[in-house]
């Protein structure tokens, strides 16, 4: 009986955790290979350079709320969309008077960078004022709002009037087009232009989170992605082939897109089974730069080896 | 002459002497049809059924010189085994089985009292099926019954449900006492393990007076193996699909005491589709198959627990532990199938208490006082697959701890206190503390103060009416007043019950303090929220004909169940969702069994039809879903063997939904059909006892589920799981006394 006994116990205690195998790691060949830090609470907004390859400036989201277009005929404003925060056009109150913020009805810029539809409309030759929702901080704080009156725009620069809300305290502000940059920010609580954008010549693609609306129902949601420099670069996106098989010969079929958010965010998608971000690789960029050369990038993962968000890793190769 | 004749009259009534084994039950009627095995000293057998006198007569080819084994056995009466002496014929009394004497119950009664005269109906499930179905934890024993869903996450474990109504309105309990930590309101029966229950008792509809809140759909109460003698088993098994198990307990009694140790340690090694067939389980490589659908678990548990008594009271002390861990590796990631993020799931569960109990006048005193702790971590890893390098995951939304601890005390005073009339009246407090990581202020506190009574009143011996009703203090939100009334009435071989009850849920601490609110979510909990009301109304008809060998018992039931204050999730302003009160369920069905004991041969079979209805409008129809089951176990005692087969068959489970265009659509979760087949052998002077089997004969894995639900978070469902396909199993039980 006591054989029996031994049986039943050295049975029962064969079965344990028995670890696993380490796999080898695949050949990467001549690809390069290039994280982007934007951090895991998407803090950071990163301009880099394709030819390069390397990062060429970067900031806090929240260093900046508004950006100024430099075109010598230009007047569009354009929102910070990595806050969040949207803009609502005033038009019957004087801009001294304090605005409800409950009947507030939110515009937003279109994520694709058309400026025929940014929330702050043509506001020469009218007396309307904006209220601009600062939005929120990388940490979820709100930041609360300001308004925002443009006296008049030339081809030198804008003349605009900022005020809180409840009017205590109001500036005039002159914000001076500088033709090498694309767009001059604007910081509300330094109520002054700020130093974010690289030359527009030096960079390609702006790493950070953006506003993406959706429709049927209506949301504006912030998404974290690549927004293109779309004054000089423009943008094909081939999912059929296998990114080690395109080559310079392809480029002709492409078609290629300005559009601010061709990369955009949708190379990930998160997956709440997992509750993890699953990355398709298979989407390929080809990327057509200022100097016209070509370059192919796809994205292979969204997390660094901590296993931490927030840092898209992609494989670029010139054509 | 006479001389001669006289003293071959006496040489042949000596050997005629010592020859006949006469069989009577308690009430010294003889029992006919009985099987006697007779084993000599010389291993010979022989077997013999006794005739309708009840005698059996001692084949003359055995050795009656020294002591000859008897065995008796009959369908009605408790096996009989001695070593017998036959110089002098023998008499034998037998006791009646529970069969005939039908099984005790305790859940809800004032007494110690027996199935047939409770007045609620409540189905027991004995040891003897516990052992036979080779079932390890409360899942295995379910996935049998009807009127009992089974529902498999493979991460959140197995959450069921009864009569149509969803776990979270069924209360589990552990000897009365409830068990908690239930994730999105369910206890994952997966976790309760049978290595120490003597029996279960299921009461479908409310006990909401004596238990209070989620009571509403039924009770399930897990009584524990308390004996009388000093034992020692060690029970191992191991089933194909890599399932180690190894559990003992130990019972000792002396002075009073009846002490008892109990510890075990389940392993299962995780299963998947593609998965090959291992003995023992080896290193793996971390490729795309250290995914498993169904996630390996490791399980330990101990328990110790004496029980006191003298005279006419008794206290029991215990304390249990129990822990598992359930590994989830994550599939590796794309592109390269380099890395991936692995969870691993912690849970522990602590439970002290007290039970006492007492006569007083011939009335029940019994308190109980109680310490249960739940404690349920998740970690995430980033795992380096090239080098198995692993790193806890740096976002915060990865790593959670939830912490439930309760402490609670019940006392409940009854008994006759007069012919026909019977009370008893009890107190039922329980203080609760949460802790998590999406509660309000990440910790709440809840305190419930309750008060029942009921009352059994006999005007006639055929009819005893119960009315009951409950009344508590909730610190939180408004408790129900809960009344139910019960009728029993007997009619000849009918037993007639009818019951009308009201149940109730509280919210849970989730659905009063949720709080996820960050830039694209907005959904809070709702303090001001009502607890869900249910109206019960059953009706059932049992049917019991005994014969000499045969028996056959029939039963058929009713049930309605009207849920409304439903709490669910809605929209209460532009982006915000909240939980309110407005849902309305209700689920009607019927069930029937019968269950015929021939001989040896006991078959019992089933079926149960359910309909419910989910909206709000009341627009969408009923969806019915029919189930039967069937079982059937042969006793063959000559080989100390039984053979058992157990049937389930799952009907499809349509259900009915509104889209946002106000359309109402259909999905279905597919019908399915589980067989478990086993053998067992228990040779009574044998301390081993082997049970083989083979579970799932149908090799069911997954079913279809149809949904199609849209929306911007659910993932299209293509299959649930249910199975891991057809396994074989072997339990073995040594016994030392």
């Amino acid at each position: 009986m006591r054989f029996f006994l031994c049986i039943i116990i050295a049975a029962s205690i064969t079965g344990c955790n028995q670890g696993e195998i380490p796999i080898s790691p695949h050949a990467s060949g001549d690809l390069e290979t290039t994280m982007i830090e934007i951090g895991s609470e998407y803090k950071n907004q990163i301009f880099y350079n394709l030819e390069s390859n390397s990062v060429v400036s970067q900031n806090e989201k929240t260093d900046w709320d508004l950006g100024f277009l430099t075109g010598v005929d230009d007047w569009h404003i354009v929102i910070n969309s990595s806050k969040a925060g949207g803009i609502w056009r005033v038009e019957n109150l004087d801009f001294e008077d304090t605005p409800e913020i409950e009947d507030a009805v939110w515009e937003f810029d279109s994520p694709n960078g058309n400026l025929d539809s940014t929330a702050i409309d043509d506001y020469r030759n009218s007396d309307k004022f904006y209220v601009v929702d600062l939005g929120y901080s990388s940490t979820e704080e709100q930041l609360g709002y300001v308004k925002l009156k443009i006296d008049s725009v030339n081809e030198s620069g804008y003349f605009i009037r900022t005020a809180d809300l409840a009017h205590e305290q109001e500036s005039f502000v002159f914000i001076e087009k500088d033709a090498d940059l694309h767009r001059v920010c604007f910081s509300f609580s330094e109520n002054f232009a700020v130093d974010i954008e690289p030359l527009s010549s030096d960079w390609d693609m702006l790493f950070t989170q953006y506003t993406n609306l959706f429709y049927d129902p209506f949301s504006a949601y912030l998404v974290t992605g690549v927004l293109i420099n779309s004054q000089y670069i423009s943008v094909a996106v081939d999912s059929e082939k296998e990114f080690n098989e395109i080559t310079y010969e392809d480029i002709e079929s492409y078609s290629f897109s300005s559009n601010q958010d061709v990369i955009g965010y949708d190379w990930k998608d998160f997956d709440f089974d997992s509750g993890f971000y699953l990355i398709y690789a298979e989407k390929n960029y080809i990327i057509k730069d200022g100097l016209d050369q070509y370059f192919k990038i796809h994205f292979i993962d969204f997390y660094d080896d901590l296993g931490e968000k927030g840092h898209p890793t992609f494989e670029i190769q010139q054509l | 002459m006479r001389g001669l004749l006289i003293l071959v009259l006496i040489l042949t009534s000596t050997s005629v002497k010592g020859q006949l084994l006469t069989v009577l039950d308690k009430n010294d009627t003889p029992v006919s049809f009985v099987h006697v095995r007779f084993t000599d000293i010389d291993n010979k057998e022989s077997i013999i059924i006794s005739n309708d006198m009840g005698v059996a007569k001692l084949p003359n080819d055995l050795n009656k010189q020294a002591g000859i084994l008897t065995l008796i056995s009959h369908i009605s009466h408790v096996t009989y085994l001695d070593t017998l002496l036959f110089i002098e014929d023998i008499t034998i009394h037998l006791e009646p089985s529970e069969i005939l004497l039908d099984q005790v119950v305790v859940t809800a009664q004032m007494t110690e009292n027996i199935s047939e005269n409770a007045v609620q109906k409540i189905k027991i499930i004995d040891q003897k099926r516990i052992a036979a179905q080779g079932a390890v934890s409360l899942r295995d024993l379910l996935e049998q019954e009807t009127n009992v869903r089974l529902s498999q996450d493979n991460i959140l474990g197995s959450s069921i449900s009864i009569q149509g109504v969803s776990g979270q309105n069924v209360k589990i309990l552990m000897d009365g006492v409830p068990i908690i930590g239930r994730l999105n309101g369910n206890i994952d029966v997966s976790q309760i393990n049978l290595n120490n229950i003597e029996r279960i008792e299921i009461v479908e509809g409310p006990l909401s007076v004596n238990y209070g809140t989620d009571a509403l759909a039924g009770t399930i109460n897990l009584i524990s193996k308390k004996s009388g003698e000093s034992n020692l088993f060690i029970n191992s098994y191991y089933e194909t699909v890599g399932k180690y198990n190894l559990d003992c307990l130990m019972n000792y009694s002396a002075n009073n005491h009846q002490l008892s140790l109990s510890g075990g340690r389940n392993y299962f090694d995780g299963w998947s589709p593609s998965d090959n067939f291992r003995l023992i389980p080896t290193a793996t490589i971390a490729d795309t198959n250290r995914y498993k659908q169904w996630k390996p678990k490791e399980q330990y548990f101990a328990r110790a627990q004496d029980v006191f008594s003298k005279n006419e009271w008794s206290i029991r002390t215990y304390a249990d532990f129990f822990f598992e861990e359930i590994l989830n590796r994550g599939f590796p990631r794309m592109p390269y199938f380099e890395t991936a993020f692995d969870d691993i799931y912690n849970t522990w569960r602590k439970n002290l208490g007290v039970d006492f109990n007492t006569k007083v006048n011939d009335k029940n005193l019994s308190v109980i006082v109680s310490y249960n702790n739940y404690k349920r971590i998740k970690n995430t890893y980033f795992n380096e697959l090239t080098t198995l390098e692993e790193v806890i995951s740096e976002n915060e939304a990865d790593q959670d701890t939830s912490v439930f601890n309760s402490v609670m005390s019940r006392g409940s005073f009854g008994g006759a206190f007069s012919e026909n009339i019977s009370t008893e009246i009890g107190y039922d407090i329980v203080i609760e503390e949460a802790r998590g990581r999406r509660i309000e202020g990440n910790t709440q506190n809840q305190g419930d103060f309750a008060l029942y009574s009921n009352t059994e009143w006999r005007p006639s011996d055929k009819l005893i009416i119960r009315p009951g009703v409950r009344l508590s203090y909730n610190t939180d939100y408004t408790a129900p007043l809960a009344p139910s009334i019960h009728i029993k009435y007997n009619y000849k071989k009918f037993i007639l019950r009818s019951s009308f009850a009201k149940g109730f849920r509280a919210p849970s601490l989730k659905d009063l303090y949720f709080e996820f609110v960050d830039i694209n979510h907005n959904i809070v909990g709702n303090p001001n929220l009502k607890a869900e009301n249910s109206n019960n109304y059953q009706l059932s008809v049992d049917w019991k004909n005994i014969r000499n060998n045969y028996i056959i018992r029939g039963e058929m039931s009713f049930f309605y169940n009207d849920i409304h204050d439903l709490i669910t999730l809605a929209n209460t302003a532009d982006d915000a969702y909240s939980y309110i009160n407005i849902g309305k369920y209700k689920t009607l069905g019927t069930k029937a069994n019968i269950n015929v004991t021939y001989e040896f041969i006991k078959f019992n079979a089933g079926v149960s039809y359910i309909g419910r209805q989910n909206d709000i409008d009341e627009v969408a129809p009923y969806s019915y879903a029919l189930e039967w089951i069937s079982n059937c176990t042969y006793e063959i005692t000559k080989w100390n063997s039984k053979v058992a087969v157990y049937y389930k068959n799952t009907g499809a489970l349509p259900s009915f939904w509104m889209n946002a265009e106000g359309e109402v659509l259909e999905s279905t979760i597919d019908g399915y059909q589980m067989m478990d087949v086993t053998y067992s052998w228990s040779n009574p002077r044998n301390p081993l006892k082997v049970v083989v089997g083979c579970k799932n004969a149908f090799d069911v894995k997954n079913v279809n589920s149809i949904s199609g639900l849209p929306g911007a978070h659910q993932s299209d469902a293509s299959g649930m799981s249910v199975g891991y396909g057809r396994t074989f199993f072997t339990s073995l039980k040594w016994s030392l006394k």
